[in-house]
């Protein structure tokens, strides 16, 4: 009890989902004031373990032995009643997505209220001093938020508003659980600071549960890594980061590609540091053909979606409202190039790609492929073209028909374009998968029996059947762990050296495609605003938005 | 979310209209002569003569839209063959014992609410179960059935409710009301409880849930301002579905407990091939139902801020 | 090649899918009386041990015995052999009629999600309407003009669900088109049959069915009322909703032909309405823990 023990003692403690070990015999203690970072890969229970603490674990989930104690209280004899007395007192909690944290049904004020539940003060105190807590997390037009919806809000605005209500109660212990994940870069790093600010005003103790290295870097003061429920190491972010003694922390932090300064040809991997291969500028000058005519080249393109009008504007004569995705967008990619376009959520980047694919209709400029502008040819015609350039969508498992497995997904490329005859598709699915490094057997698994990394392997070579000029990739790495992200990059490299494929990589993530790419092309707000090689863009930014951008995805190692 | 109201109401007068025609269409459809149809075959040509002209048959299509349609407007829906008297004066007089039978059932419809609440929060436990299995038994069972047990049981067994007519005076009426209300009733009971559970099951497991639980906001205040709050839309869009259901069921039941209302009148002038009622009733029916329903989607967007634009 | 083991793996699926349907106590009584309800359906004239619609006043409201298990009605028929013949009624109706309304719900849902919007609305509107008439209502109207017959009884529940069908199929259909697999596949230059048979269809084809078999009771209970009222199947031939008209004549004196008919229609309702929930837990993953 004293100021001297642990704010947070876990001992040896083990969570359960039916026969499954989710955390296994954990024993971890958090000191008092000080910000600790949980990191881990997807799968590491580190959530879990977050969620044992404020005891509110998942309906299976089952603590088998151990013991956690708060304070010198032991957390597991709790009844309702006591964690009544301290959730959102000395407990206080911010949940991983936004968009889901808060109730779609009450005003902002009204649940800023609510948690002011101990309180004896009156409803006009209470709400000074919820609108005390929107201005200090900085919320813009705070006394206007109050009597909104969240739906009213934007992703970052209810972030605030989550961290705001947790300030409120003014905790011995701030809990985050991937609080920043689904937020873009800039915006990461604004709430990132933001949450420091705060812990030093409160000098409350923090845990920051996140599987983002660099961020545990910026913003904590000790660190615990877990891998597939156990803690691999535990220690202050100096020690661990510069001298890990743990072989799984050490590889993940050589594996991390926002770590690796240097421009690489090939990534390190979990199980094979020694892949790691520098870039050499004249391999890379010699895969890309300058001379010819670019093979895509999209010049002033603008693409604008309508949205379609009810019934009551029809009546009113309320105008179509136009929504401006991309504004005059010019683009070019060599034969055998390497592009990256990076943008935000929003900025337009994936409707560039997917007008490409004429799968949203463009509304002014030219699209040429070979020559040929995609634009004003009959779809027929345009028919021949997917076949020269495939589109990797996004999401790997949901790019993948659910009911079909893999070995008959990966083939559909040949049986759509009418050039399966002849023949023999398993065979042909087998060599497309294990050109992507699946084994055979994966012919027969459904999408759900896969990871997120076999899945995007998968997506690589249903892109790959038709032996295309060019894959446009849109984040490809996205949603996967650091680990598999190399991976993944490795893959593309290699194949676009044996194949001569030209890439066009559509991201948010600077730190993968920094090694892969010959040129970034920044997108924002519909519009590009910044074009150059790499090496250029990095070190000399020319747009304000590119080196926000910059700053964002990159400061922790290049502290700008 | 006042547009959305707007909206939602010029959609149902829209349905209304379109209702309105298909009828209209259909009664041109019946094979042979419609004097015939409604008259039966024995009947003198004069008497089908002076229906025909009664009923405008004699005119143009569009003398007939026209006649039909100012006819509604006016809140005309024909003249009853049997005994003269307009259709409408007809409905209104039965009307209350079927309003009666249906808002006390859509009462009794709401106690699966509670139990569905209760089933959700003590998930797995006894009650859910057992509440489960009777739940499902009765959501599909056809009113007819319970309706003929229920007498069985009640009424010539126990002898302990009345089993004919609507009854007199306030007690004899209430007492009239159970075993029908239970007939049609304990369907929707069961089908609200089983709806209400899954959906509270889902909001449970929704983070803003787990927010409020992280900030200690007591259990109770939870379930009714943050869970329930949201599982209800789903309910009341289901009650508004069930009038029409309910009003179905009322033909059969009326029936099997020799009730009047407008399931009896109809089911007479089916009968009796008396054409303008059973026409007239559809139509007072489906009027009634589209403003139920339409009723139940406002009261949604009142609860739920979110307008929800379903076209 | 590939398509082979496609099938090879959806057949185990289908069994894996019946396995998880036996284990409960509650899901193998739904299949086993689903079964029977098939089956009785079927081979109703040749198993029933009496002729179900052969007089014989002597022997007319006699008590459960052994020679007439559920007793006789008014005219001595056999009540038990009346409803293993009722059971063909029931059976037929469900099956055309669900399967009518199914084909009709899935091709108009399937236009509607894929058409323009104008045209999408206003078939909305029509389902909407359609759906607003009270079924029985218009089962009584649509039978005072056309006459009673089972035909009319088809027509009439076909009328009465196809909207929901297409309702539904046509949500199912707007979701999954914006998923990203079928993105993929129009990017790959898909053409739109092969689009919707072999990645949409498939994938709305499920909920779609559980729909449907949790509709069945309704069927059995439209035609019940109607044979019920003497505005369905017409006498002698026997069906569920006639016997129990026979027997509400005699309810006070000889309450075994109501008890005894309402038995299969219970026993069928729940059975199709637990099966169809026992489906929706085991196929819909949104729903499994």
């Amino acid at each position: 009890m004293t100021e001297h023990t642990p704010l947070i003692e876990i001992n040896d403690l083990a969570i359960k989902f039916g026969s499954h070990t989710a955390v296994n015999n954990v024993t971890m203690d958090i000191s008092r004031g000080r910000i600790m970072g949980l990191v881990g890969e997807s799968g590491s229970g580190k959530s879990t373990l977050a969620n044992a603490i404020i005891g509110l674990l998942p309906y299976a989930a089952q603590i088998s032995h151990g013991s956690i104690h708060f304070d010198g209280r032991n957390l597991l004899s709790f009844t309702a009643q006591d964690w009544g007395k301290i959730r959102g007192k000395d407990l206080a909690y911010v949940s991983q997505d936004p968009m889901s944290a808060l109730n779609p049904t009450l005003r902002i004020g009204k649940q800023m209220l609510d948690i002011q539940h101990f309180s004896e003060q009156s409803t006009t105190e209470k709400l000074a001093n919820a609108l005390a807590a929107l201005e200090q997390v900085r919320m813009p037009q705070a006394q206007a938020r109050l009597s909104m919806y969240p739906h009213e809000l934007s992703g970052g605005q209810k972030q605030r508003v989550c961290i705001a209500m947790a300030i409120m109660a003014r905790p011995k212990l701030l809990i985050t659980d991937e609080a920043t994940t689904a937020l873009d870069a800039t915006l990461e790093v604004e709430i990132v600071r933001l949450l420091k600010e705060l812990q030093k005003d409160i000098g409350c103790s923090m845990l920051f549960v996140t599987h983002h290295l660099t961020v545990v870097e910026e913003l904590c003061d000790d660190v615990t890594v877990m891998h597939q429920g156990d803690i691999k190491e535990c220690g202050t972010v100096s020690e661990v980061f510069s001298n890990p003694s743990d072989k799984y922390t050490s590889n993940l932090l050589t594996c991390d590609p926002s770590r690796i300064e240097e421009k690489c040809r090939r990534l390190p991997i979990m199980f094979n540091l020694g892949l790691k291969e520098l870039a050499d500028p004249e391999t890379d000058r010699k895969r890309i053909n300058n001379k010819s005519r670019p093979l895509l080249s999209i010049r002033h393109l603008d693409v604008t979606f309508r949205k379609p009008r009810s019934l009551i504007d029809i009546l009113t004569g309320k105008p179509k409202q136009r929504v401006e995705a991309v504004k005059t967008a010019s683009l070019d990619i060599a034969p055998g190039e390497t592009v990256a376009l990076i943008g935000e959520s929003g900025s337009g980047k994936s409707t560039l790609a997917r007008a490409a694919f004429r799968l949203v209709p463009s509304e002014k400029g030219e699209i040429y492929f070979d020559g040929t502008d995609l634009l004003s040819i009959t779809n027929a015609d345009m028919r021949s073209f997917r076949n020269e350039m495939s589109l990797m969508m996004q999401d790997p498992i949901g790019s993948l028909n659910p009911r079909m497995p893999v070995g008959t997904s990966v083939i559909e490329p040949l049986i759509v374009s009418e050039k399966a005859s002849g023949l023999n598709l398993r065979d042909e699915a087998i060599h497309l998968l294990e050109l992507v490094g699946l084994s055979a057997d994966f012919v027969d698994r459904y999408p759900h029996e896969m990871s997120g990394g076999q899945a995007r392997r998968v997506g690589v070579a249903r892109a790959l059947a038709l032996r295309p000029k060019m894959i446009i990739a849109d984040e490809p790495t996205a949603g996967l762990d650091v680990s598999i992200q190399g991976e993944i990059f490795n893959l593309l490299a290699e194949l676009r050296e044996s194949m001569s494929l030209s890439i066009l990589i559509i991201t948010h993530n600077l730190h993968v495609v920094r090694h892969l790419a010959d040129r970034m092309v920044i997108m924002y707000h519909g519009e590009i605003v910044e074009t150059g090689t790499t090496e250029n863009v990095i070190r000399a930014p020319k747009h304000a938005y590119t080196k926000v951008l910059l700053e964002a995805n990159l400061q922790a190692k290049y502290g700008v | 979310m006042l547009a959305y109201a707007i909206q939602r109401i010029i959609v149902s007068i829209l349905i209304i209209i379109l209702a309105v025609t298909a009828l209209f269409v259909m009664i041109q459809f019946v094979p042979g002569d419609p004097a015939n149809v409604m008259l039966g075959p024995r009947a003198t040509p004069e008497l089908k003569e002076a229906l025909r002209e009664r009923l405008h048959l004699n005119d143009a299509f569009i003398v007939q839209v026209y006649y039909f349609f100012s006819g509604l407007m006016q809140g005309d829906l024909g003249v009853d063959l049997t005994s003269n008297r307009p259709v409408l004066g007809i409905l209104i007089e039965q009307a209350p014992f079927t309003a009666s039978l249906v808002a006390s059932t859509l009462l009794v419809t709401l106690l699966g609410i509670p139990i569905g609440t209760y089933a959700a929060v003590h998930r797995d436990g006894f009650f859910d179960k057992a509440s489960g299995v009777v739940s499902v038994s009765l959501i599909a069972v056809p009113p007819i059935v319970i309706g003929l047990y229920l007498i069985l049981f009640f009424s010539v067994s126990l002898q302990l409710l009345p089993a004919i007519g609507a009854g007199e005076g306030f007690w004899e009426i209430l007492l009239h009301l159970v075993l029908p209300t239970l007939a049609i009733g304990l369907t929707w009971i069961g089908y609200v409880s089983r709806l209400v559970r899954a959906s509270m099951i889902e909001v449970l497991g929704q983070n803003h849930v787990k927010t409020a639980r992280a900030f200690g906001i007591p259990n109770q205040r939870i379930l009714r301002a943050y869970v329930l709050r949201v599982a209800l839309p789903a309910t009341i869009t289901v009650l508004g579905v069930s009038i029409g259901f309910i009003l179905s069921s009322a033909v059969i039941v009326e029936i099997v407990f020799s009730r009047p209302g407008i399931g009896k009148l109809m089911y007479d002038a089916v009968i009796s091939r008396n054409y303008p009622v059973v026409m007239g009733t559809v139509l007072a029916s489906t009027v009634f139902i589209v403003t139920a329903t339409t009723i139940s989607d406002l009261l949604n967007v009142m609860l739920d801020p979110r307008t929800k634009d379903e076209n | 090649m590939a398509q082979r083991t496609n099938k090879h793996t959806g057949l185990t699926r289908v069994r894996n899918v019946i396995r998880k349907l036996c284990s409960t106590p509650l899901g193998l009584f739904s299949v086993i009386i689903v079964t029977a309800f098939f089956v009785v359906g079927i081979t109703g004239d040749w198993i029933a041990p009496y002729d179900p619609i052969k007089l014989d006043i002597r022997a007319k409201l006699q008590g459960p015995s052994s020679a007439h298990w559920l007793g006789t009605d008014q005219v001595g028929r056999d009540v038990f052999s009346r409803l293993l013949v009722g059971t063909k009624v029931a059976s037929y109706l469900a099956v055309t009629a669900v399967s009518i309304s199914l084909a009709i719900g899935i091709f108009l849902g399937m236009i509607a999600a894929f058409t323009s919007r104008w045209i999408d609305w206003s078939m909305l509107l029509i389902f909407d309407t359609v759906r607003s008439f009270p079924t029985l209502m218009f089962a009584l109207a649509v039978i005072a003009l056309f006459g009673p017959s089972i035909n009319t009884i088809i027509g009439i529940v076909v009328i009465s669900t196809f909207p929901s069908y297409a309702r539904l199929v046509r949500t199912q259909v707007l979701s999954l088109r914006s998923m990203e697999y079928i993105e993929a596949q129009r990017a790959m230059g898909t053409r739109l049959p092969r689009i919707l048979m072999r990645h949409i269809f498939p994938n709305v084809i499920g909920p779609v069915m559980i729909v449907a078999s949790m509709d069945i009771p309704l069927v059995i209970g439209v035609e019940a009322g109607l044979s019920f009222l003497g505005l369905g199947v017409r006498p002698p031939t026997p069906s569920w909703g006639t016997i129990l008209n026979d027997g509400f004549s005699f309810i006070r004196n000889t309450p075994w032909i109501v008890i005894s008919a309402g038995l299969p229609l219970i026993l069928t309702t729940v059975a199709f309405t637990t099966l169809g929930e026992r489906l929706r837990d085991i196929l819909d993953p949104k729903l499994r823990r």
